[in-house]
């Protein structure tokens, strides 16, 4: 089944995707709800589209200017070039044990956890994939973007360990039941999430404070450079 | 004793090949370079110092201040300012931060009339940071502004 | 007898240490000489290049992923953005530049390979080594500054193709350069590959088994090194990789000597990848036309991954339609690897800790990102 090339976003087979969502209709809710308005979105695009048309013959007809063609809009609902599924945060858990135990899903390694800020809601994003099938997928679970909160998958796949404690990091999200959840690039003073859309990335007061302190502590124990001997 | 023996031949044995390795390597040619001394000729593309040179002719460059270089370094190292309208407009400050710039040649690349151009230069190092603010008069010169090396033999 | 009283010791190794290879710092649990525990300390290197790829388009992300990433696979980086901005926007790209991509990326994994060969020889006391691979990496270097201008830091890729054509005599060079390699590389072997010294300091030490491997997500010659038969250039081919003929080596020992093997094989591949490419190369155009600096690559999300010298990178782009991208979240194959040595490390000897670090070539850039 798998296609000889597989394209670069990946490949899930659709036999495999129907049966994801027939097992858990949350899954299959969410799906249908963005198919559904991709749909509308496109029905819209017609319909103005044919508008469109109808006004250049109706111009023709009465021999004034063509109007301008109508602007190309982008659809709310974004376009996965990667296999993706949006999963509810309560059935969350589930579906990661049925994706890595059932033989034919066998999702046995977990490629990265991340996030994504929307500024209005947040998007947890775990890419899986087999191999034993070599299929993969990328499953979104959208949480509260003023207190993330999502299960943890570190018992499942352990290098989620690292990849929570860099999302907890970067973005804020908490890993309920992580081992060690700790900051893991940034020290253990920082403040603030840097990768969360409102961040303010000038150097705030308190690092540059900070910076005066350690500078001072280690002066203390050095000369300043301009005046090594 | 045989034993013995046959520990002797194989030291020799591997002593004669290692010897031979290096009297093979005595005659390859040198891949080194002296340094200071030597300088190692870099490729015509090479990404070194940036300049704007100077038309001999009308001893001007051919900077047409479009502001493209600026827009596209990633770094945002490059600073123009300039005055005057239409063709009277005369550059007033064209700045490159030479510590910030990473050499992408993103500004050779977009700038449509060549006047900013990579010189086959690389030794760029000073002893003082504020010596890397390149500004108009050092790109027109196209030279590093503080020799380097200083100091070091000869 | 009385029993000696033992107590765990912390040991800091780093974060300025010759053998870490950059900024890391390892906080060792020993009991007596034997590991009980690693826990790596990172960040030092972080420049938070995700967020600093939000603010600039595409173009300017090139020349970012050269330096903010993996700086030793400069272009293997500048691949994996623009694999994932050309797969969303569905740039053409022309025959020639896919070769000429296909031909940089694995002079860059031989680079990057010898540099790993040469420190690890030095991390292991053969300094032989290290002088040998810096003379052919040297070679690479100069075939790379000719056509790019950059020898670390190259910028050459571009959205739809690459910046110039080849400069004239460069295929010559290159293939000289080629059969020049191989006869070295078969050096190496009789130099290391059998020498008592280099398998007493690595076979059996540091092993990762395929379950471990898998668990712990690692990557690239790790993963092949426990039996992990997975490469990105077979099982997601891009560019040119899949019109070239080439083998995976893979071992299931999941030790140190395993992983120095997968990447001797992977040079010779590499070589013979090189070769191919270099006949089968058409002429024409190396830069589709009209694709602007400026591109709007339009809305949507995807992940593609590249075959980067330390395994799988990845990269997740999402777009809204602008200039610049909204989220990138690189996936850094060194990140992986460096969680698995912590499994990896256990039970070892402290003398192990360099051989078992070395082994599985992490570059802290890469890691901290
Ligand atoms: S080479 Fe790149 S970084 Fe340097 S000034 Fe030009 S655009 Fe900016
Ligand atoms: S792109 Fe060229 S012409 Fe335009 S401002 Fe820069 S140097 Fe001047």
């Amino acid at each position: 089944m798998t296609p000889s090339r597989n394209p670069a976003g990946g490949f899930f087979p659709p036999e495999l995707a129907a049966r994801l969502r027939e097992r858990f209709p949350q899954v299959r809710d969410a799906a249908e709800a963005a198919r559904e308005a991709l749909e509308a979105f496109e029905r819209e695009q017609e319909e103005r589209q044919r508008r469109y048309q109808e006004e250049v013959e109706r111009a023709k007809a009465e021999g004034k200017p063509a109007p301008r063609p109508p602007r190309k809009e982008e659809p709310a609902v974004p376009r996965y070039r990667t296999p993706t599924f949006e999963v509810p945060r309560e059935v969350f858990r589930e579906v990661m044990e049925f994706l890595r135990d059932d033989p034919a899903f066998r999702m046995d390694y977990l490629s990265f956890v991340s996030a994504i800020d929307w500024k209005d809601r947040m998007e947890c994003t775990y890419h899986l994939w087999s191999t034993v099938h070599n299929h993969e997928l990328l499953v979104k679970v959208p949480v509260d973007r003023d207190n993330p909160r999502i299960p943890t998958v570190s018992d499942l796949w352990r290098t989620a360990e690292w990849h929570e404690r860099e999302t907890y990091d970067l973005f804020g999200v908490v890993y309920e039941g992580h081992p060690d959840l700790r900051r893991i690039l940034l020290t253990e003073d920082w403040k603030g999430h840097p990768l969360r859309k409102d961040y303010v990335y000038e150097d705030p007061d308190w690092l540059v404070e900070l910076a005066r302190v350690r500078q001072s502590e280690i002066s203390g124990v050095q000369p300043p450079l301009g005046e090594r001997g | 004793m045989p034993g013995l023996l046959q520990r002797t031949a194989e030291a020799v044995q591997g002593l004669v090949t290692g010897l031979g390795v290096t009297f093979q390597n005595l005659t390859r040619p040198k891949v080194t370079l002296l340094y200071p001394l030597e300088k190692s000729n870099v490729s015509p593309r090479w990404h070194g110092l940036l300049a704007l040179p100077v038309d001999t002719e009308t001893g001007n460059d051919r900077c047409i201040i479009c502001f493209q270089c600026e827009r596209i370094c990633p770094s945002r190292c490059i600073h123009i300012e300039a005055t005057g309208k239409g063709k009277e407009r005369v550059l007033t400050r064209f700045d490159i931060e030479m510590d910030k710039c990473q050499y992408c040649g993103l500004c050779v690349e977009v700038c449509p009339t060549e006047a900013i151009v990579f010189i086959p230069h690389y030794e760029a190092s000073t002893y003082n940071r504020a010596n890397l603010l390149y500004t108009l008069e050092d790109l027109h010169r196209a030279a590093p502004k503080e020799p380097v090396a200083r100091g070091i033999l000869r | 007898m009385r029993s000696l009283r033992t107590e765990e010791l912390i040991l800091n190794m780093g974060p300025q240490h010759p053998s870490t290879h950059g900024v890391l710092r390892l906080l060792v649990t020993l009991d007596g000489e034997n590991i009980v525990e690693v826990q790596p300390d990172i960040g030092y290197l972080h420049s938070s290049v995700e967020k600093m790829m939000e603010h600039r388009n595409y173009t300017q992300n090139i020349a970012l992923a050269d330096r903010g990433m993996d700086y030793l696979a400069a272009l293997v980086n500048e691949m994996a953005i623009l694999r994932a901005a050309e797969t969303l926007a569905d740039v053409p790209v022309p025959e020639r530049a896919r070769y000429i991509r296909t031909i940089f990326m694995e002079l860059q994994r031989l680079a990057s390979h010898l540099l790993w060969l040469g420190t690890y020889g030095i991390d292991l006391g053969a300094f032989t080594a290290f002088l040998w691979c810096m003379r052919e990496r040297e070679l690479i270097m100069d075939l790379f500054e000719a056509t790019t201008g950059g020898r670390l830091h190259h910028v050459y890729f571009r959205l739809g193709g690459v910046n110039e054509d080849l400069p004239p005599g460069w295929t010559d060079r290159c293939r000289e350069f080629c059969h020049y390699f191989l006869n070295r590389l078969d050096e190496y072997h009789r130099l290391l590959t059998g020498n008592p010294i280099w398998q007493a300091r690595t076979q059996g030490v540091g092993v990762l088994t395929r379950e471990q491997a898998i668990a712990f997500g690692a990557c690239g010659p790790v993963a092949r090194a426990s039996g992990l038969q997975w490469d990105v250039r077979k099982s997601h081919p891009y560019e040119g990789y899949d019109r070239v003929d080439f083998r995976i080596p893979v071992y299931t020992e999941g030790d140190c000597y395993a992983r120095y093997l997968v990447r001797m094989d992977e040079m010779r591949e590499s070589t013979r990848i090189i070769l191919q490419c270099l006949d089968q190369m058409p002429d024409g155009e190396v830069r589709a036309p009209r694709v602007p600096l400026n591109l709007k690559v339009p809305p949507g999300e995807v992940y593609t991954r590249v075959e980067s010298p330390r395994g799988d990178l990845g990269v997740h782009l999402v777009s809204t339609g602008g200039e610049t991208p909204w989220r990138v979240k690189i996936r850094a194959p060194s990140f992986v690897n460096l969680h698995a040595l912590t499994e990896m490390m256990k039970g070892w000897k402290v003398a192990d800790i360099i051989a078992i670090l070395g082994s599985i070539d992490i570059v802290l850039a890469d890691v901290d990102r």
